[in-house]
């Protein structure tokens, strides 16, 4: 009886300790790649070009980036600013409104990889709002502290300068959204 | 002896109950459980009285993600659109900034799914279509297997109803490859 019990602790043991393992992901603990996997809220968005500080999305960009443990990742920023267009219909907006849309809005998809020894996070682009960033490869610099997630991109979208990305992570509970 | 070998199967029991519950607390089976996860575009047919188009093309490439703590991303876009002479976003023709638009969507915010309903209800908090920003967005849900598609009555190009097919991404695919030959 005794012997009963001692295996089916043990076994029991052990499917507990595979359980929590599985449920950790296969990253090592502490690793980039594995405190970068979540959902992110956008705290801001500044480019730095030549000394000159511009915000690309405005002063109150509302952003989010996915990054799920299998490899893909999803990023979305706005500028809440951009008008609505009168038509009412996405296809039907004005030059003006088309263009402030464009200026004011990005979304792109993919996969990534994570080097962990020089922070970069090489994403695969597979398709963009951008034209120009379907099907490209790219690096960003990820500093993760806690839940702050600083995130340069040395390409941005609005041509020269050095782009720094402030995320905070999303949590599980709250509608919406970072404190700023 | 007894006593201990009880209190450390129960212990066992319950660290391997709160494991299992990591994964979400929906009930196995619902909709909520089977919609989480990342998915890739098969199709998207916009249906105006009977006359179908596909808005994006027929090789549309698109993505979305539903977390299990309720978080939604879609990225939807045509794979032919021209890209900027300037190779800067902000600097676009007004042709290349008509294609862009007319020719992509993407929006972020948060999930809940109306399970005897069937729909997905989503409150987008940003969408590069201005109009959608801040609004709740409803998609009526059909699952089967690693196929998924959200019927939307209320397209961003207006009149119609658009079916978007999603196909499951697996693990350790792009999701360009998860998507089926058309």
């Amino acid at each position: 009886m005794t012997t009963i019990i001692r295996v089916s602790l043990a076994a029991l043991a052990a499917l507990t300790l595979v359980a929590f393992a599985a449920a950790a992901g296969n990253q090592k603990s502490g690793s980039l790649k594995q405190g970068l996997i979540g959902t992110w809220t956008m705290v801001s968005d500044t480019v730095d070009q030549n000394g000159t500080k511009v915000e690309p999305f405005g002063p109150s960009p509302l952003g989010s980036m996915t990054v799920t443990s299998d490899g893909h990742f999803s990023l979305v920023i706005t500028d809440p600013n951009v008008p609505k267009f009168a038509s009412g219909s996405r296809t039907g907006g004005t030059a003006e409104e088309n263009k402030t849309a464009m200026v004011g809005g990005i979304g792109y998809f993919g996969t990534y990889t994570v080097s962990e020894a020089d922070k970069t996070v090489h994403l695969r682009i597979e398709a963009s709002t951008f034209p120009n960033w379907r099907g490209v490869d790219q690096k960003r610099i990820a500093t993760l502290s806690g839940d702050d997630l600083s995130w340069t991109n040395p390409t941005p979208s609005i041509g020269a300068g050095n782009a720094t990305l402030v995320w905070k992570r999303a949590k599980p509970t709250s509608r919406q959204t970072a404190q700023k | 002896m007894k006593t201990i070998c009880k209190t450390a199967l129960a212990f066992a029991a319950a660290a391997l109950f709160a494991s299992a519950a990591e994964g979400g607390s929906d009930k196995k089976g619902s909709l909520k459980q089977q919609v989480v996860g990342a998915w890739t575009l098969k199709s998207n047919v916009l249906d105006q009285g009977g006359t179908k188009t596909e808005p994006y093309g027929s090789d549309a490439k698109g993505s979305v993600i539903l977390t299990g703590n309720g978080r939604v991303a879609l990225v939807i876009t045509r794979a032919d659109l021209p890209k900027f002479a300037s190779n800067n976003r902000t600097t676009g023709t007004a042709e290349e900034n008509k294609a862009a638009v007319a020719g992509t969507i993407a929006y972020f915010g948060t999930y809940t799914v109306n399970e005897p309903q069937k729909q997905l209800v989503m409150r987008l908090e940003g969408c590069t279509f201005p109009n959608w920003s801040g609004t709740e967005q409803k998609r009526t849900l059909e699952l089967s297997g690693d196929e998924m598609k959200f019927i939307n009555q209320a397209p961003s190009m207006g009149a119609g109803l658009i079916t978007v097919t999603w196909k499951r991404v697996k693990e350790g695919q792009t999701t360009a490859s998860a998507a089926q030959p058309k």
